[in-house]
């Protein structure tokens, strides 16, 4: 529950990274990422099912003991079985505040993509009606080209990394962290001070170990911390808390519909694994391996989280070249437990 | 199948060699004819005629003669009658093969392999049967991504596993206009795509013959219903879950409107001679949501000991609404979008709320299959609106397939507090 100081009138929540911040923002409001809650669990399970994967009970739980701090609302989208279940929960727990459940296609068809545009046109609608203001479509295109520039410029720190690394993977982690929960112009200053480290650091230490890639859904900076103090050098991210939710990009066509542009951006960004292309795309990864020159993967995916799980067994299986560890376990906390610590260790001796 | 009094002996057949014998086509049409000899015999004439054409179903799955679909269970079955592909849906053989307790093998293998007991039994019995070549390698993989995450993870990693094609028909949670038009075009790119692959051409005519017996099928499904609804009918869960499997993979087939009017005609004439004969009802009237353990288990039989019958399950509901030939695809999109389990919990709410009062129960036993997260995660709104309405709940926590933790004592305190309580 960051970033209180702000212009805007209000929150809204969200939990998945295919979630259109740019219409909440020219809606005057701030998009702003459910994370981890210290107190998490605590009243959640309750309301949501012990076998729902624990990001979502998290978050739920983040909500019930923060509701009444400042205006918000949520806007969940049908990523998953429990994701559904979240805006149920939310919508009988809190009926008063506003809650949106938008239909996220599985893949990236012109059907889709058409469907996924008047979905998004819908959710504007219903968020300017909320906020009892007229849609500016000048404000959400300044919105679009905002959020274009920033997530060009993490995409760069991101392309750096390609050659030496001298800026830890943790505090990337933690920038695109804020960038899904700060409101642009405070992420502004955050981002020009990393930009800035960046910059001195190529004159800087280098980071010497085993070359990692971790991926995974919500796995957090505190995994990357970890990898990083056992001697590992986290180079690359496909988390949706990384590198896959903040870095992607779509040229917009000419004249082309706001609402259809976000639907082609955002269904062609490097998919999730629920995602009808989230499987096939492991055969791109080889590429990816290649370029940022990998010793090693990391996959982490949270404990009932059917759609990670079942590409984890895949991923196994299908990666031959590349030693892949894949950690299974609750939401990531501050508090990693033993097992994980051992298993981390065991990999990166076994690939240093 | 199972319940008959030939069980022993189908037992020993389908179990000698590890089941084995399952995977030939000649077992099927052996079997199909000993049920239309007599020699395999069944309560209802209906659930003859159900096994017969589950039997012919599964000889022609095995007989790989023409182009097969592996389809998700709530994938629309309508298209492969239209175009006469077999379709095969490996979450109904985990349930098949549970009933005849041949789950142990395929789970094991799923989990030598490294699949851990998280997920849902279903998958992983399905997987095992894959990775066993136990079920018959598809030319196509086809899912939809309603109610169940898992079933669509599922067949995206076998396509990946075995490259073969995967159609998915993506099913938003809203039921307006955008979707209906949003499925209707997919459904036609899934046509295009099932008749390049599987060679078979779509007859405009054959796709409205099969939403035509999709509709009948409702029309008689709805009939039985109301036959079951009745204070003296004793055609309970247990007998229904045979049924399951037309429920699953028989809508748009021929064959399902005429067994369920054939057995909507015999509970009728049942109801009649209970009726003449002084019968009594059931002492409590349950509504089991979700699906009952398919393993061997001895749950419904208990309740009935106990003088509870659960008149009504969840997954026999007909909850489409009328489909209309002259527009085939719009007809199957509806039906997709209507399903009770799907999109925000308000509509199964409403759809438990209509069992209750058209069955006039006196309970309801909710089964929390482990793994299931569609099921299990709204469990507790369930609770909490059941409660509002003044209806009794118990929730169980079970595995539908996976007999490994299946404790009969502790289901049977369960279930003795909950009766105790209804009295």
């Amino acid at each position: 529950m960051q970033g209180s100081s702000r212009e805007e009138t209000g929150i809204i929540y969200w939990l998945c990274s295919y979630t259109p911040v740019e219409i909440i923002a020219a809606c005057n409001l701030v998009p702003s990422r459910l994370l981890f809650s210290e107190t998490a669990g605590a009243g959640a399970d309750i309301h949501l099912h012990a076998t729902l994967c624990s990001y979502v009970r998290s978050a739920l739980a983040s909500l019930l003991n923060n509701s009444e701090r400042e205006p918000w609302g949520t806007v969940i989208l049908n990523s998953c079985n429990a994701a559904c279940h979240l805006h149920n929960a939310l919508s009988a727990l809190f009926p008063q505040k506003f809650h949106h459940l938008l239909d996220l296609p599985h893949h990236k068809s012109d059907q889709a993509v058409d469907f996924w545009a008047g979905e998004l046109c819908n959710f504007h609608k219903a968020l300017a009606r909320f906020q009892g203001i007229e849609i500016q479509t000048v404000k959400l295109l300044e919105k679009i080209a905002l959020y274009r520039e920033y997530r060009q410029r993490l995409a760069d720190l991101y392309f750096q990394r390609q050659g030496d690394v001298t800026v830890r993977g943790s505090e990337l982690l933690r920038l695109t962290e804020d960038f899904m929960q700060l409101p642009l112009e405070h992420f502004k200053t955050v981002l020009e001070l990393v930009e800035e480290r960046a910059a001195e650091g190529k004159r800087g230490r280098l980071l010497n170990g085993p070359r990692l890639l971790l991926m995974g859904s919500a796995a957090g900076r505190h995994l990357a911390v970890l990898l990083e103090d056992l001697g590992g050098v986290l180079v690359l991210d496909d988390l949706c808390l990384g590198r896959r939710g903040s870095c992607f990009d779509l040229e917009p066509a000419a004249g082309e519909d706001p609402y259809h542009y976000l639907a082609r951006l955002y269904l062609s960004r490097w998919p999730c694994a629920r995602m009808k292309d989230g499987f096939s795309n492991l055969t791109q990864l080889e590429k990816l391996l290649q370029d940022y020159r990998i010793d090693g993967v990391i996959l982490n995916t949270i404990k009932f989280c059917d759609t990670w799980y079942y590409l984890g067994q895949r991923l196994k299986e299908q990666n031959n070249h590349i030693p892949v560890l894949v950690l299974e376990g609750e939401y990531m906390t501050s508090d990693i437990c033993g097992q994980f610590r051992t298993r981390i260790a065991a990999f990166l001796e076994m690939i240093s | 199948m199972k319940g008959s009094g030939t069980s022993g002996i189908i037992d020993k057949v389908i179990n000698g060699g590890d089941g084995r014998l399952l995977q030939y086509p000649f077992f099927y049409a052996v079997g199909r004819k000993a049920v239309r000899c007599g020699l395999i015999k069944f309560p209802y004439k209906a659930t003859t005629m159900l096994a017969e054409y589950g039997l012919g179903q599964m000889k022609e799955v095995y007989g790989q003669k023409k182009a097969l679909a592996w389809s998700t269970a709530f994938f629309p079955t309508e298209l492969f009658f239209a175009m006469g592909i077999v379709h095969f849906s490996p979450e109904v053989a985990a349930a098949m093969a549970a009933s005849f307790d041949l789950q142990s093998n395929l789970l094991n293998e799923a989990e030598k392999r490294g699949w851990g007991r998280d997920s849902c039994s279903f998958h992983r019995c399905a997987l095992g049967g894959s990775l066993l070549d136990f079920f018959p390698r598809p030319k196509v993989f086809c899912a939809a991504t309603h109610l169940c995450d898992g079933a669509v993870s599922l067949f995206n990693n076998l396509s990946s596993r075995y490259a073969l094609p995967l159609l998915l028909l993506d099913t938003p949670v809203k039921k307006d206009r955008a979707a209906l038009q949003y499925v209707v075009r997919q459904l036609e790119s899934i046509i295009t795509s099932l008749q390049e692959l599987s060679g078979e051409k779509m007859q405009h005519l054959k796709l409205q013959k099969a939403v035509l017996y999709a509709d009948q099928a409702r029309q008689q499904l709805a009939n039985v219903n109301r036959w079951r609804a009745h204070p003296l009918s004793a055609f309970g869960a247990r007998d229904a879950l045979a049924y399951l499997y037309l429920y699953f993979s028989g809508i748009g087939g021929k064959r399902t409107p005429e067994i369920y009017k054939t057995l909507a005609h015999e509970l009728k004439q049942n109801l009649e001679k209970a009726a003449t004969a002084g019968a009594t009802p059931p002492r409590y009237r349950l509504l089991w949501l979700h699906l009952p353990p398919l393993h061997r288990n001895n749950v419904l039989a208990y309740l009935e000991q106990k003088g509870a019958r659960v008149v009504f399950e969840e997954f026999s509901h007909a909850y489409w609404e009328p489909m209309d030939p002259e527009k085939p695809l719009e007809s199957i999109a509806r039906r997709m979008l209507d399903h009770f389990g799907h999109g925000c919990i308000g509509q199964r709410l409403q759809a438990v709320k209509t069992m209750v009062e058209q069955f006039d129960v006196d309970g309801v036993i909710h089964f929390s299959h482990w793994g299931c997260r569609q099921n299990c995660g709204s469990v507790n709104i369930i609770r909490d609106f059941l409660r509002r309405e003044g209806i009794p709940l118990l929730l169980l926590d079970g595995d539908c397939i996976d007999n490994r933790n299946y404790s009969p004592g502790q289901v049977h305190t369960r279930i003795d507090s909950f009766l105790e309580m209804l009295s």
